[in-house]
């Protein structure tokens, strides 16, 4: 091997075992992060400028006013000014009160810190009739939430799922309507373990896959530019979908699912495909084959899962 | 900003910062610099992200930050703090210990050297894409890659684990 050939390995090595325990939630806190240092840049330079006008306003206005005051009178000198509260006179208040500092306002909690924030509350609450069920921490605030599924007959997108969460929002979508005759449901699952939540949305013929994030589902695209989905074999491509550590990098990964049989119906292996996840987007990954399955192996390879998680238990459905 | 605007940047944070994070954990040799680093980059990049994602390259304009803020970055530093070693926070294993080695004598070359390194060998990038990164002619990046190569190259092969690798 040439040296530039090794060094290449060596550089891409090095770089991929050193990001290992990057994670959901600390790639949301540092964009937050980012976002409130320059909001807080922004408010600091108003400020000064503020503070610059009013200091000028006051040179300039202060010798005029003490030119036209008869000999002898008291002259009032420039006052140092630090904002423009203090040049009305107002007393200060918690309200007219220096900007925060760049520092302060990066004072967010540490990314890896756990416990986020939950959805702020809407004062929404589910439509009566509506299936609903526990679901998992969809928005990172370390409590359990709720899912729901209700359909609205004669709606042009006749089903709407999502979650409100225990802090009080709600973050919902829906689904067109297809001639599948079957209910829809729904499966919330955190795919790394670490805060990657998505929702696996099933018309019985295909999943679509939608990600949850900042309190908004959003639906996950293919290469294509259209959302992605599962088969769940009727096109031939698929039979379901899971989540396991596929690779072996010790991150679970998110796998659609082939189950191959033979001409009598035995199974024979599963197909697994990768599902890259990178934000809003979708891609299909590296393809391994498990042969000889197990009958647990062929009936997952047949069904909605991610984990521990089945659409069958944890999912919640149209119910119709 | 608006909220759009908001949600595109964190949907590019969350897909795209750990390879930042990675290239910048080579241009500085360093977790913590690296952090701050995409950090910096990040923050450069937003003031102006209406525009970027309009024009729908964002990695490359964010990489582009990275590279140059490094480099800028690292002159500013270097007359008042250095890495000279980091402290291992976990036994090291064979490839850790090695990947020290490499970051280690990452460090020991000059700045821009280290980044014509790292867009060549890790991003493989041309030599012309790296020349218009760096803002420096083609001749020079093959002259500091001649440069790189010849360094690292002794460096590495006077590292201890490639001496025992020798040996065995």
């Amino acid at each position: 091997m040439s040296f530039e050939s090794e060094l290449r390995n060596r550089l891409h090595g090095a770089a991929r075992r050193a990001d290992a325990e990057s994670d959901y939630y600390e790639e949301t806190a540092v964009a937050d992060n980012v976002i409130t240092r320059r909001r807080a840049q922004r408010r600091n330079r108003a400020a000064v400028l503020v503070s610059a006008a009013a200091v000028l306003l006051i040179g300039v206005a202060v010798p005029a006013i003490a030119g036209r005051l008869p000999a002898g009178a008291p002259v009032a000198g420039p006052a140092p000014v630090s904002s423009a509260a203090q040049q009305t006179g107002e007393p200060p208040s918690a309200t007219n009160g220096p900007e925060p500092t760049p520092s302060s306002a990066t004072s967010s909690p540490p990314a890896s810190s756990g416990a986020r924030a939950g959805c702020p509350s809407s004062g929404e609450s589910i439509p009566a009739g509506t299936n609903s069920k526990p679901t998992i921490d969809v928005d990172g605030d370390g409590r359990p939430d709720t899912a729901f599924f209700s359909e609205q007959p004669g709606a042009q997108n006749g089903f709407t799922f999502g979650v409100r969460t225990a802090s009080g929002g709600v973050v919902r979508s829906s689904m067109g309507l297809s001639g599948s005759p079957v209910e829809r449901s729904v499966l919330f699952a955190d795919v790394t373990g670490r805060g990657e939540v998505i929702a696996l949305a099933s018309d019985g013929r295909q999943v679509q896959l939608w990600a949850v994030s900042t309190c908004r589902l959003i639906p996950v695209q293919n290469a294509q530019g259209q959302q992605y989905t599962f088969d769940l074999g009727y096109s031939g491509y698929g039979t379901g979908v899971g989540c396991a550590d596929a690779d072996g990098d010790g991150t679970r990964d998110l796998l659609g699912l082939k189950l191959v049989t033979d001409s009598g119906g035995s199974p024979t292996s599963v197909e697994r495909t990768i599902i890259a996840l990178n934000g809003p987007h979708a891609a299909n990954g590296a393809r391994s084959i498990v042969p000889a399955p197990t009958a647990a192996e062929a009936a997952r390879a047949g069904s909605i899962t991610c984990g521990d998680l089945t659409m069958a238990a944890d999912g919640v459905s149209s119910g119709h | 900003m608006s909220e759009e605007t908001d949600e595109s940047f964190r949907w590019f944070v969350v897909a795209h910062r750990r390879s930042l994070l990675r290239s910048a954990l080579l241009l500085t040799g360093d977790r913590g610099h690296a952090e701050d680093l995409v950090q910096t980059a990040l923050l450069k990049s937003y003031r102006h992200w209406d525009r970027i994602s309009s024009r729908g390259e964002p990695v490359a304009y964010v990489h582009r930050v990275l590279v140059t803020t490094s480099t800028s970055w690292w002159r500013r530093r270097s007359a008042t703090e250095q890495v000279m070693d980091t402290i291992p926070d976990r036994a090291a294993g064979p490839d850790q210990q090695r990947d020290d080695e490499l970051l280690q004598a990452l460090r020991t070359l000059p700045p821009r050297m280290r980044a014509v390194v790292v867009l060549r060998f890790y991003e493989d990038r041309s030599e012309a894409q790296t020349a218009e990164l760096l803002g420096c002619s083609v001749g020079t990046v093959k002259t500091q890659t001649s440069r790189a190569m010849a360094r690292l190259r002794e460096l590495l092969s006077a590292a201890p684990t490639e001496r025992e690798a020798v040996r065995q």
